[in-house]
């Protein structure tokens, strides 16, 4: 019989079952030590994970931080260097002037005058910069790298008549003075805006019309290509001393050579204070970072007024006046102008702050003990609320056929946002129902500040954070409750937006902190968040009266200590 | 809403103190638990320094483990049940449980009338260490613990039919040594 069939409970397993099953034995004395030391060893392998977790965390936010920074920055400079919207290099027109000189004569005429020009309103005493690149590549202007033989000579497929150049010493009327090391003399063969009826005449390039000069210095600017700035039109060379002008290529040579001698020992010197300090930062890095989350509840002003009628000068006629102080002229009405006033009067009233907040992950490095720099990103969400009457009507009148038709009705602040009312004729009118308008403002926020914190016992202490912060506007709407009235809706891409898609704004706050775990704490305070510009972007043009906003609300943050935190 | 809460029971205020990290809270069970539980692992281990070692190790995972406990059951079944896993795991890993296809062919053992009553608990304790790992285990398991031979087959990775095998050979082991146990009793007594 096999003894698989042996397997039914019976006295032996009932008995051994009650006299074992709940038997107690002593263990060691040391068996609990022995625990608690594997129980510690097991946490600090945990604590080791998570430490590389939230350090892999930070620098994920970094890079994150980082990638959307050079996006904006990308993305903001290619948009503020459209022609016209900044004054600088990039505005400078591409097109050739009315008059162009025709002959050598008046072409050696012009450029004297241009250098005269230049002599008076720029000089450039630094040696190749980035900065002069980048201007010289903007207008089409090539510095030369290398040493320019002496004589330079032009290829017959290269300029054309009709197109500039400008062969230029070491002081060039375009870029300023541009030295070169290695070279103390050279030859430069050049020559001056040309014709522009691409006749042979006056052609600098054209046999027997080739002008040569003699110079000391070496460095050679050539300017080809239609492009080029126009005569007698200088780059804006901002922030170049002319006081210091030297008289003589000698001396601009040595101003030149005792630079760049000072710039090498300047970094060399930078270069040396800056190993040790990485060395130790490195060393000590497990300690000194910390991530921070940050939710601050808000109200929000946004110091925007309304225009006041009576402060406006009256135009033609009585029954005429402007909205806006330098805006075009607008025909209202008298029931229509005490309209304004009383819509003014009931914004000013009923305006009141909304639910606002900002939340921000920041990543803080301790500087010192009590010290702390943060920075990270952010978004806050900014509202205000008020209630009104008043809707604003505007009209056009068609030239020919001198047919009225309306726009669509908009909200007093609306229309008080750009430089007055464009249409022929404003109604400011009452309405039935009193309806709710909402204006809110959304940003991307970037900040960076410092925190300072000081103990109290071993849980509480204080501390004092400050810092400046670039918000970013994602999107700004101006919504009425009234179905009849437009709300308006702007991203960051709508070029008709009067608000201003970068401010910067200054924030402080105190507060007590408290913590939770050796590396968690929390902390709440008050925080003023205060915007160095008005809200929409040329307050000048903008019939209202513009303020800088502001926000006061309740920071409440966490932070983790990376690493050790009492170090 | 609920406006009142049910208090919360010792049990569970030790269970999330332990959750929790708390070293008080975690002494506290093992205080309450480390006798049973010494007892368990010395049936499991053939020595009582590898009983401790494997309470340790039990212990430990436990405290780690803690906030997986469903609450389905006494908290003590579910700290019993991870000492045996793992002096299960501590004896794989001493490759003692290489487990032969045997069917040995032990016969029907008698066991009428079975009283452990004479026996201490060291007695008891010293003749289940006796018996070869393998059978130890089955035994322990189906004996002692309850589990039938399908579950033990589960939890060491063997056959049934392999289980119910090896518990007949550890059963007549501990059958054979009760009754030498008897007879050097009635000779003794007979002696005298």
């Amino acid at each position: 019989m096999s003894s698989a069939n042996n397997h039914k409970r019976n006295s032996l397993e009932d008995e051994f079952q009650r006299r074992l099953f709940d038997a107690e034995a002593r263990p060691a004395p040391d068996l609990w030590a022995r625990i608690d030391h594997d129980l510690t060893v097991q946490e600090n392998k945990d604590y080791k994970k998570r430490a590389v977790f939230y350090r892999q965390l930070a620098a994920a936010c970094f890079v994150l931080f980082a990638v959307t920074g050079a996006l904006l920055a990308y993305y903001y400079s290619g948009s503020l260097n459209q022609p016209g919207t900044q004054p600088g290099i990039a505005a400078v027109p591409a097109t050739k002037p009315a008059t162009t000189p025709t002959t050598v004569e008046e072409a050696m005429q012009v450029y004297a005058t241009q250098q005269e020009e230049a002599a008076a309103k720029a000089y450039t005493y630094t040696e190749q910069t980035a900065t002069t690149k980048q201007a010289a590549k903007a207008v089409g202007i090539h510095q030369g790298e290398q040493p320019v033989p002496a004589e330079v000579t032009i290829p017959n497929d290269g300029p054309q008549a009709g197109d500039y150049f400008n062969v230029a010493p070491g002081y060039s009327p375009y870029l300023g003075y541009t030295p070169m090391p290695g070279r103390s003399r050279g030859y430069v063969s050049g020559g001056f805006p040309g014709n522009a009826a691409g006749a042979t005449q006056g052609n600098l390039f054209a046999p027997g019309n080739r002008y040569t000069q003699i110079i000391t210095w070496e460095s050679i600017t050539i300017t080809f290509g239609n492009n080029a700035p126009a005569t007698g039109q200088q780059i804006p060379l901002e922030g170049q001393s002319l006081a210091a002008r030297p008289k003589s290529f000698v001396e601009m040579n040595e101003a030149h050579q005792a630079s760049s001698q000072q710039a090498a020992e300047v970094a060399q010197s930078k270069l040396a204070a800056q190993q040790p300090k990485s060395v130790e930062a490195a060393t000590s890095a497990n300690s000194r970072w910390s991530l921070n989350l940050a939710y601050v509840p808000s109200v929000f002003e946004q110091n925007i007024g309304l225009p006041d009628p009576l402060s406006m000068p009256p135009q033609n006629s009585a029954d005429r006046f402007s909205l806006a102080a330098a805006g075009p002229s607008v025909n209202a009405s008298k029931e229509s102008f005490q309209n304004i006033s009383a819509a003014r009067d009931e914004y000013k009233e009923s305006t009141q702050p909304a639910y606002s907040y900002a939340v921000e992950a920041k990543a803080g490095f301790k500087l010192k003990k009590k010290l702390k720099l943060l920075t990270g990103i952010g978004y806050s969400e900014s509202k205000s609320r008020s209630r009104s009457n008043f809707i604003v009507r505007q009209f056009w009148t068609k030239p020919r056929s001198n047919e009225r038709y309306e726009l669509s009705p908009t909200t007093y602040f609306t229309s008080a946002l750009n430089d007055g009312f464009s249409s022929d004729s404003v109604s400011v009118a009452r309405t039935g129902d009193s309806f709710d308008t909402e204006y809110k403002y959304r940003h991307l926020t970037m900040p960076v500040g410092l925190q300072y914190e000081h103990d109290i016992n071993k849980d509480w202490f204080v501390y004092a954070a400050a810092g400046v912060a670039a918000n970013f506007l994602l999107e700004s709407s101006v919504s009425a409750s009234n179905q009849e009235v437009q709300s308006v809706n702007y991203t960051a891409d709508d070029y008709d937006s009067p608000f201003r898609n970068v401010q910067f704004s200054g924030n402080g706050s105190v507060g007590v902190g408290k913590r939770i775990s050796p590396n968690l704490t929390l902390a709440l305070g008050p925080e003023v968040r205060h915007y160095f510009n008005t809200l929409v972007a040329d307050p000048d043009k903008a019939a209202a009266p513009q303020g800088k906003p502001y926000a006061i609300g309740m920071n409440m943050s966490l932070n983790y200590q990376l690493g050790n935190s009492r170090k | 809403m609920k406006l009142f809460t049910k208090p919360k029971s010792d049990e569970e205020k030790l269970i999330e103190g332990c959750i929790a990290g708390k070293r008080d809270m975690q002494r506290l069970l093992y205080d309450l638990y480390s006798r049973k539980m010494m007892a368990v692992c010395m049936r499991y281990a053939p020595t009582s320094f590898e009983a401790e070692d494997m309470m340790q190790e039990g212990f430990v995972k436990v405290f780690a483990n803690i906030q997986k406990f469903k609450r389905d059951c006494p908290l003590e079944f579910w700290v019993r049940r991870i000492m045996i896993n793992t002096a299960l795991k501590q004896l794989r890993q001493k490759s003692l449980m290489t487990v032969s296809h045997e069917t040995e062919e032990v016969g029907n053992i008698a066991s009428e009338g079975v009283n452990l009553t004479g026996y201490s608990m060291d007695e008891l304790l010293g003749m289940i260490q006796s018996l070869a790992p393998r059978y130890r285990m089955v035994f322990n398991l189906y004996a002692i613990e309850g589990y039938n031979h399908k579950e033990i087959g589960e939890m060491l990775g063997i056959s049934e039919g392999t289980s119910k095998s090896q518990y007949s050979r550890a059963r007549a082991i501990l059958q054979g040594m009760l009754e030498r146990q008897e007879k050097i009793y009635q000779e003794h007594v007979i002696s005298q």
